[in-house]
């Protein structure tokens, strides 16, 4: 059948003409970005052309990596993406939860915990614990394992959510510790030097204790941790957070994944009388727990010491300014941890003089002799259990 | 490359249509052989050359045996494209039975020859079937010979059907080749069916397949009957979606240039037998051993006995088309044990009995089928019959979160394996578009539906965590 074209047939041909060449030019115009602030990484660029690549094939697949993390209006593309899941009726896209209240949790897998990474990282663990437990005493290690939102959010969780019981793993970290204390003839038990995190945590299950659109706990999640942390020492932890609100709008590393979704959270700190000065990689010296500039980034978390340092020192003890070494009866914590600890510390740093911060993996030096040229009284091992779970530099806890 | 692709879409599409509509008409085959190669040589830099071999093997073996048959040499002729089938399957042989083959000889015998385990090169079995077709056509006499290799390697190589089918005989595109006629409204036409077969396969195709992975990912021993079933309604669905969408890309693309590809795929999950269903699957292949394979067997004509025998090796050798492995040549049997019981009795039995009972059945059998055509990732398996028959729970709270997540994905994937979406698309262009269905309100509709179409398709590939190509095996 030959039907009569008319000229408004032109209209989709132009209209797809106009997408394909559009997205064409305007990939081609825009400017190279090699970093991306939302995404923490680098994006892939132009790859260098060789006969070798060609014909090895790395060339071809470099480039389409490079045309799809370069192509325009990146985010908003991954955010028209979501939003289409949520149309779909989705109860989780990317591993990320879409949870009730607005909170986007993150599914971690059960490969996480289960994984070889899992297992080294709590014998090390152990290991280091019996080593520490030798020269501190029982009274003053102590490990903090902290579970993620979807272990404590639950119920806020889409009906039937498969979740990984991540308690699982810290009976498993227990049970490894147990065993060396028993090696190592070390008496009553490993057990103790457990902080119950979830036991602290669960009963404030309806309060803001974790953000809605970051992994981290908030500082509120952090306060009732830190109560329980310091009772397990004998000390008497504060009965209010003192919390102060500093930000309105912080979309955490959450939303980034999903660019859509979540609602803005707040960022409250403690708001401490302490005179704080901060030595960074033992460098630079900043006063005060917090660095307000970090507000005004993407990574509004990094508000809380200033973000991850290797090691950073801390000392409270501000008469005492000046004097480097230790004074006799001071106590001297040692921290090892990721992120989470650094919205806690400035809790713990009222019961210490001085706190020794390790972040692992930004630091190449001997935990113990640390521990030793500082003068460290107390141990305490402050991590999300699933980085705990997966992070290649726990080993060096043994070192 | 594959269509599914932010290069395809946004570099290589553009360029290759911009240089085929500004040269001269008698360029444009080049410019589709030339495009073609690079198209092909972007995933596959090397093999590249194994497809210019089977494209220069049957070019001369089809000049050869035109010439004989001019000259009355009936014998040279049949010799000839002996020749070039051999050539062909042997190539086909090598590249992609070597390891099965050796692996078998080794199991039989307790043999330990190594394998040299030769990656197979895309699309080999689609471009071989293709290149073999030219030759038998041409010794049946049921196409011209051709006497230009850039218009020949147009055929061969021509980039939308590539990779992925259809399979396009050359009798079927003989006369395009060197007359086709492109115009708006064809272009128009291929952008609908473009259109509709990235949204499968992006959309659709990509995102079921995510919930097959999540059961495929599970202990197969430990599944709920009702989580076993739908891992392969969703593996069905990924797989129909997948292919006919690519498919329809193809088809809308070879619009777009001005070539009329057969239909591929024609709505077969609402089958009501087997028989059906392969009447509806993948027709260019069936379409392709029907005409190379059963006819010149004898077909039907020679007996029940024969015919049955036919079947057989038909379906033990589409079984074995789809992969070197021992579940397809299962796969293959199972239909082709099932078809020649439904032309002994079933068919006639079933055409008595309420038609839901002809579409349960033949869901039933596809259902399975796709079963044991999975179980190559090791996700099938005995374990996995033992789960989809009962051995486990009936359903679970496993069950329940699945269908939670993906039930709305499901949905859409009932409604999309049914003409439904289509007669919508037609009643409403007949609707607003007018008795010609080119109305002006009809135009902008369409533009607009198809731009949010394509825009999320867009979405979902910049955001592709997840866009497996699935044909590496065939």
């Amino acid at each position: 059948m030959e039907k009569k074209t008319k000229k408004t047939v032109w209209i989709p041909v132009l209209t797809f003409l106009f997408l394909i060449f559009g997205g064409m030019v305007w990939g081609l115009l825009k400017p190279d970005q090699a970093y991306s602030d939302t995404e923490n990484r680098y994006l892939a660029e132009r790859p260098a052309f060789s006969w070798e690549s060609l014909f090895g094939g790395s060339y071809t697949r470099d480039y389409e990596s490079y045309i799809t993390d370069q192509f325009p209006l990146r985010d908003q593309w991954v955010g028209l993406k979501t939003r289409t899941e949520m149309l779909l009726g989705k109860a989780e896209t990317k591993n990320v939860w879409l949870a009730q209240d607005n909170y986007l949790i993150v599914d971690y897998p059960a490969s996480d915990f289960e994984g070889e990474q899992g297992g080294q990282n709590r014998e090390t663990l152990a290991n280091a614990l019996s080593y520490y437990v030798n020269s501190l005493g029982k009274d003053h290690v102590r490990v903090m394992l902290v579970p993620s939102a979807s272990q404590i959010l639950m119920d806020k969780l889409p009906a039937y959510s498969p979740v990984y019981d991540q308690s699982l793993y810290l009976e498993e970290a227990v049970k490894a510790a147990e065993e060396a204390f028993a090696k190592a003839g070390i008496e009553g038990g490993a057990a103790e030097l457990f902080v119950d995190v979830e036991g602290a945590l669960s009963p404030h299950a309806g309060e803001y204790i974790y953000y809605r659109t970051d992994h981290h706990w908030t500082t509120l999640g952090a306060f009732y941790a830190y109560q329980a942390w310091a009772e397990s020492l004998g000390l008497s932890p504060l009965s209010d957070a003192g919390l102060r609100e500093v930000s309105d709008h912080f979309w955490g590393t959450t939303y980034s994944r999903l660019h859509a979704g979540g609602e803005a959270d707040v960022i409250s700190v403690y708001d401490t009388e302490q005179n704080a000065v901060l030595t960074h990689n033992m460098t630079d010296q900043t006063e005060g727990f917090y660095d307000w500039e970090k507000l005004a980034v993407r990574d509004q978390y990094a508000v809380f010491l200033g973000g991850n340092d290797g090691l950073l020192e801390i000392r409270t003890d501000a008469e005492q300014e000046g004097e480097e070494e230790k004074t006799e009866g001071e106590r001297v914590l040692l921290v090892v941890k990721d992120s989470f600890a650094n919205c806690f510390i400035p809790y713990a740093a009222e019961h210490f003089d001085r706190i020794i911060v390790v972040d692992l993996r930004y630091l190449n030096m001997s935990l113990a002799q640390l521990a030793g040229q500082y003068g460290a009284t107390d141990l305490l091992v402050l991590y999300s259990a699933q980085a705990f779970a997966t992070d290649a530099t726990v080993f060096k806890l043994g070192r | 490359m594959v269509f599914s692709s932010l290069l395809f879409i946004f570099r290589f599409l553009p360029i290759i249509l911009l240089l085929y509509f500004i040269v001269p008409r008698g360029w444009r085959n080049a410019v589709l052989f030339f495009g073609s190669l690079i198209f092909y040589a972007w995933g596959e830099p090397v093999y590249v050359v194994l497809m210019l071999f089977s494209t220069a093997v049957d070019f001369t073996h089809g000049w050869f045996i035109r010439r004989s048959l001019d000259a009355g040499k009936k014998r040279r002729a049949k010799l000839t494209l002996i020749s070039a089938v051999v050539i062909n399957l042997t190539l086909l042989g090598v590249f992609k039975y070597t390891d099965f083959l050796i692996g078998l000889l080794n199991q039989a015998f307790g043999l330990a020859i190594p394998l040299p385990g030769l990656p197979l090169p895309i699309g080999i079995s689609f471009y071989t079937f293709q290149t073999m077709s030219y030759s038998i056509d041409v010794y049946r006499g049921d196409a011209h010979v051709q006497k230009n290799i850039i218009d020949f390697g147009a055929y061969v190589t021509m980039f939308p059907q590539l990779i992925a089918g259809p399979i396009v005989r050359y009798q079927t595109v003989a006369k395009e080749l060197n007359e086709r006629r492109e115009s708006a409204s064809l272009f128009a036409d291929g952008i609908a069916l473009f259109m509709a077969g990235l949204g499968k396969k992006v959309l659709l195709a990509n995102n079921i397949g995510l919930l097959w992975d999540a059961v495929a990912a599970m202990p197969a021993g430990q599944l709920a009957a009702a989580t076993a079933w739908l891992g392969a309604l969703a593996y069905g669905f990924q797989i129909y979606f997948d292919f006919s969408g690519y498919s329809d890309m193809a088809r809308g693309l070879g619009l777009m240039l001005g070539f009329h590809f057969p239909l591929n795929f024609d709505y077969p999950y609402i089958s009501r037998s087997v028989t059906e269903f392969w009447r509806r699957w993948h027709i260019s292949l069936g379409t392709w051993f029907r005409e190379y394979v059963y006819i010149p067997l004898g077909g039907n004509r020679k007996g029940l006995a024969v015919q049955l025998r036919n079947i057989l090796i038909v379906w033990t050798l589409t079984g074995i088309w789809h992969g070197a492995s021992l579940n397809f040549l299962v796969w293959g049997l199972y239909f082709g044990v099932l078809l020649a019981a439904e032309k002994l009795f079933l068919l006639s039995w079933l055409e008595r009995m309420p038609r839901a009972v002809g579409w349960l059945y033949t869901t039933f059998v596809w259902l399975v089928g796709w079963v044991i055509f999975a179980s190559v990732d090791g996700a099938g398996g005995p374990e996995y019959f033992a789960s989809l028959f009962g051995a486990g729970n009936a359903i679970d709270n496993t069950t329940l979160y699945l269908l939670r997540n993906y039930g709305g994905m499901l949905i859409l994937c009932i409604l999309g394996s049914t003409p439904l979406a289509k007669k919508l698309f037609l009643r409403a262009r007949k609707a607003v578009g007018g008795a010609d269905g080119q109305g002006l309100a009809w135009q902008f509709a369409f533009s607009a539906a198809s731009a949010l179409l394509f825009l999320v398709c867009t979405a979902y590939l910049v955001d592709a965590t997840y866009n497996p190509f699935l044909y590496f095996r065939f």
